[in-house]
C-alpha cells in the first residue's frame, strides 16, 4: 500500500515536471495589445529569456526531486547486508 | 559601520499619509520584518520538528536568522533601488524616498549578515551559520543580481533562498541534514513559484515598468496559473514525503493533505475564473493570502505532530 502510494506520487511529479518543462520550451506567446506585457517589450524593457539556461532552470528542480525520491525509497527498502564469506585461516596468516 | 553616517537623508518625494519616518523604523523596514516573520515559523517549527531545542537555542537561532534575512533584504534594496524607484509598491522603501542613502542601506545589511554569521558559528555550530549565510548569498547574488532581472523562473531558482531557514533550523539542532530536512527544504523551495507568481499576475504592470521579467509577462496569464497548478501538485506530493519515510504521523499528514486541497482549490479556482473570462484578480489575491498562512500552518502541523508524538 505505502509502496503503490510511493509510485503515485512519482507518476504525479513526472506529469507535473513535464508540463513544467514544456511551458521552457514552448515559444513565447504573444502578448495582448496593450498589456503590460506589452508595453514593456515594446518599451525595450522585457527581454525574452536564454532558452538553453531557461531549460536548465526547470530540468534543475526535477533532479533534486528525482534524488530526494530515490534517497526516500532507500530509506524504506534498504539493501539487505552481503553475506559474510566463511575466512580460512591460510588467509589470516601472513605466508 | 563606523564612519558610516546613519542620520537619514533629506526626503526628495512630497510626504504621504503614513506614519513620520524615523531612522528606527527605517532601519526596521529594511529588514522587510513581515517576510521574516514566515522565515523565523519555517525555522522554528522544524527545531521542535528535529529535537527539543532550549529556549535560549530557539532564541538565538531566531535572531540570527532574523538578522541573515534582514540584512539580505537590506542589500537587495540597494542593489535594486533603481527599480524600487519605478515601483508603486516599492517607492516608499527608505532609498527612493530619499530618507537613506545607498551606501548607509549596504553598510546595513552587511552588517546584520556579519553579526549573525558570528552569532551562529559561535554560540549554536558553524553548519547553521555556513546555511544561514549560503541563503543569504543565494539571495543576494543568485536572486536579486543575477535571475531577476533575466529570467521567467527567476523565483523558482532564487525561491531556494527561502527554502535555507528549515535547514537553518534543523542543523541548530541536529548539528547535521537528513532526508526530512531537504523535504522541507524542497516543500518551501515548490511552494514558492505558486505563492509569487499569485502576486506576481496581480502586480504586472510594476514589473512591466521596472523590466523584471516575471513569468505572467514572459509566459502569459494563462501559462503562469497553470505552472502554479504543476507546482502546487508537486508541493502536495513533497509534503506527504516526510510522512512516508516515518519522520512525521497522521496529525501531520492530514493537516498537510487539508491545507494542501485547499491550496489547490484556490489555484484551480483562478485558473477556471480566467478559463471563463470571468475577474480572476479576487481567487489570485485569496491564493496569495492562503499560500501565505498555508506554510506556516504546514510547519506548525510539523512541530505539533512531533510533540503529540513525543
Amino acid at each position: 500500500m505505502l509502496d503503490r502510494l510511493f509510485w503515485l506520487a512519482v507518476v504525479v511529479c513526472v506529469i507535473a515536471q513535464f508540463f513544467i518543462l514544456r511551458a521552457v520550451l514552448l515559444p513565447e506567446p504573444a502578448p495582448p495589445a496593450g498589456s503590460p506585457a506589452e508595453t514593456g517589450r515594446a518599451a525595450g524593457r522585457l527581454r525574452s529569456p536564454s532558452r538553453p539556461l531557461e531549460i536548465a532552470w526547470a530540468v534543475l528542480p526535477a533532479v533534486g526531486l528525482v534524488l530526494l525520491f530515490a534517497w526516500a525509497w532507500e530509506l524504506r527498502h534498504p539493501a539487505l547486508p552481503s553475506p559474510v564469506l566463511p575466512v580460512t585461516s591460510s588467509a589470516q596468516v601472513p605466508a | 559601520m563606523t564612519g558610516v553616517p546613519l542620520e537619514p537623508a533629506a526626503a526628495t518625494r512630497p510626504s504621504v499619509d503614513r506614519p513620520a519616518p524615523s531612522l528606527s523604523r527605517d532601519l526596521i523596514a529594511l529588514t522587510k520584518p513581515r517576510i521574516i516573520s514566515l522565515l523565523l515559523v519555517t525555522t522554528a517549527a522544524p527545531m521542535y520538528a528535529a529535537g527539543s531545542p532550549s529556549l535560549a537555542l530557539v532564541a538565538l537561532v531566531m535572531l540570527g536568522g532574523y538578522l541573515m534575512a534582514g540584512g539580505a533584504n537590506a542589500v537587495n534594496m540597494y542593489l535594486d533601488r533603481d527599480i524600487d524607484d519605478v515601483m508603486a509598491r516599492t517607492r516608499l522603501r527608505p532609498i527612493p524616498s530619499g530618507r537613506m542613502t545607498p551606501q548607509q542601506v549596504l553598510a546595513f545589511g552587511v552588517a546584520c549578515a556579519l553579526a549573525a554569521t558570528w552569532m551562529l558559528a559561535r554560540y549554536v555550530n558553524v553548519l547553521t551559520a555556513a546555511l544561514a549565510l549560503a541563503g543569504f548569498y543565494f539571495y543576494v547574488f543568485i536572486y536579486t543580481r543575477w535571475l531577476k532581472r533575466s529570467s521567467p523562473q527567476n523565483i523558482v531558482i532564487g525561491g531556494a533562498a527561502g527554502a535555507f531557514p528549515p535547514l537553518v533550523g534543523w542543523a541548530a539542532v541536529t548539528g547535521s541534514l537528513d532526508i526530512v530536512a531537504i523535504t522541507l527544504f524542497l516543500i518551501v523551495f515548490y511552494w514558492t513559484p505558486p505563492h509569487f507568481w499569485a502576486l506576481a499576475l496581480l502586480k504586472q504592470v510594476d514589473y512591466s515598468r521596472a523590466g523584471v521579467p516575471m513569468a505572467p509577462l514572459i509566459w502569459g496569464e494563462r501559462e503562469t496559473m497553470h505552472q502554479m497548478l504543476w507546482y502546487t501538485l508537486i508541493l502536495l506530493v513533497l509534503t506527504a514525503l516526510p510522512w512516508w519515510v516515518g519522520a512525521f504521523g497522521l496529525v501531520y499528514l492530514i493537516s498537510a493533505i487539508v491545507l494542501g486541497l485547499l491550496l489547490l482549490g484556490g489555484v484551480v479556482q483562478m485558473l477556471r475564473a480566467a478559463r471563463a473570462g470571468t475577474p480572476w484578480t479576487g481567487p489570485a489575491w485569496s491564493v496569495y493570502k492562503y499560500s501565505l498562512l498555508y506554510l506556516a500552518l504546514l510547519f506548525v502541523a510539523m512541530a505539533v505532530d512531533r510533540a503529540l508524538g513525543a
